[in-house]
């Protein structure tokens, strides 16, 4: 199991580093596809199979298709108008990145020191497991003003997006 | 940490992702393997159905797709809830299946009123 979490990292490691270093836009959304599967693995070997399974509807399913269809709606993503890649943030992103990695680190291994040498895939292992059978009940009996409220939310975002895209349509013409 | 029914009850996918991974990388390293490999310049030239194509290959689409998309993203996030409720669905009974109808029905709420704004029609 161990091996499957190694393995599975370091897919997602390798792959989050060629989506935003590789040249081709496209590329990069492919190889974030790949990405969004290797959390959704990490998920699966953390037994959160509903978070996996939501990893791959949501992110591969869905934002996938969202970031091709706006890279196929941006003018000049590839060729020399694209320009080079921007290196103005990168010195501060690295510290930030760093910074949160870290952060997370220290978290973790306190938490190890904590709770003495039980290591974070036995308790993993120990933890309770909950199946998507358990969430689909709990939605159904305790949730269930807050599952309807998500089902308002989600209208209220397809609402917004919608009001927020056809405010464009007037100034664009010369577009189709 | 030996498998347990957990790691054998995906097992199954995980055997299907090889297969279809090997299903689709095999038939393109056989071709390279013995593909003859006679290379002219007509022969590498980009065509469209045998036409000789014109212009920028990258042109840009149109903006409702994207909205066609975003409505696509807001009913695959329905999806993830009607997920665990399919799973639960026998041990439920007829309140959450109104429960559902009820949720359902505000989204197609949501898509009455992209359709009255004429989101999901062709211009």
């Amino acid at each position: 199991m161990l091996w499957f979490v190694l393995l599975f990292g370091l897919m997602t490691l390798v792959t989050g580093i060629c989506a935003i270093s590789v040249r081709n836009i496209v590329h990069c959304a492919l190889f974030a596809v790949v990405f969004f599967f290797g959390i959704a693995c990490l998920f699966f070997t953390l037994r959160a199979e509903f978070l996996a399974a939501v990893q791959i509807i949501v992110y591969i399913g869905a934002i996938a298709i969202l970031i091709l269809f706006a890279i196929m709606l941006t003018h000049d993503v590839t060729g020399e108008a694209a320009g080079g890649m921007i290196h103005v943030g990168g010195i501060t992103g690295g510290v930030v990145a760093v910074a949160v990695a870290g952060s997370i680190m220290v978290a973790l291994f306190r938490e190890s020191l904590i709770r003495n040498s039980q290591s974070l895939v036995e308790r993993t292992a120990a933890a309770p497991q909950v199946s998507v059978k358990t969430i689909g009940e709990a939605l159904m009996t305790p949730y269930v003003v807050p599952f309807e409220v998500v089902s308002i939310l989600l209208t209220a975002a397809l609402v917004g997006a919608i009001v927020l895209a056809l405010e464009q349509r007037p100034a664009k013409k010369e577009g189709s | 940490m030996g498998g347990t029914s957990f790691e054998y009850s995906y097992l199954l996918i995980l055997v299907l992702l090889i297969g279809s991974i090997f299903f689709a990388v095999a038939p393109l390293v056989i071709a390279r393997i013995l593909g003859p490999k006679k290379e002219s310049s007509i022969k590498n030239a980009t065509y469209e159905c045998g036409l000789v194509s014109k212009g920028d290959p990258w042109v840009q689409f149109k903006v409702q797709y994207y909205i066609f998309t975003l409505v696509f993203v807001i009913f695959d996030l329905e999806t993830v809830f009607l997920f665990p409720w399919a799973v639960a669905f026998n041990a439920l009974g007829a309140f959450a299946f109104v429960e559902m109808l009820i949720f359902i029905g505000i989204l197609a709420g949501g898509l009455l009123y992209a359709w009255e704004k004429g989101v999901l029609e062709w211009r």
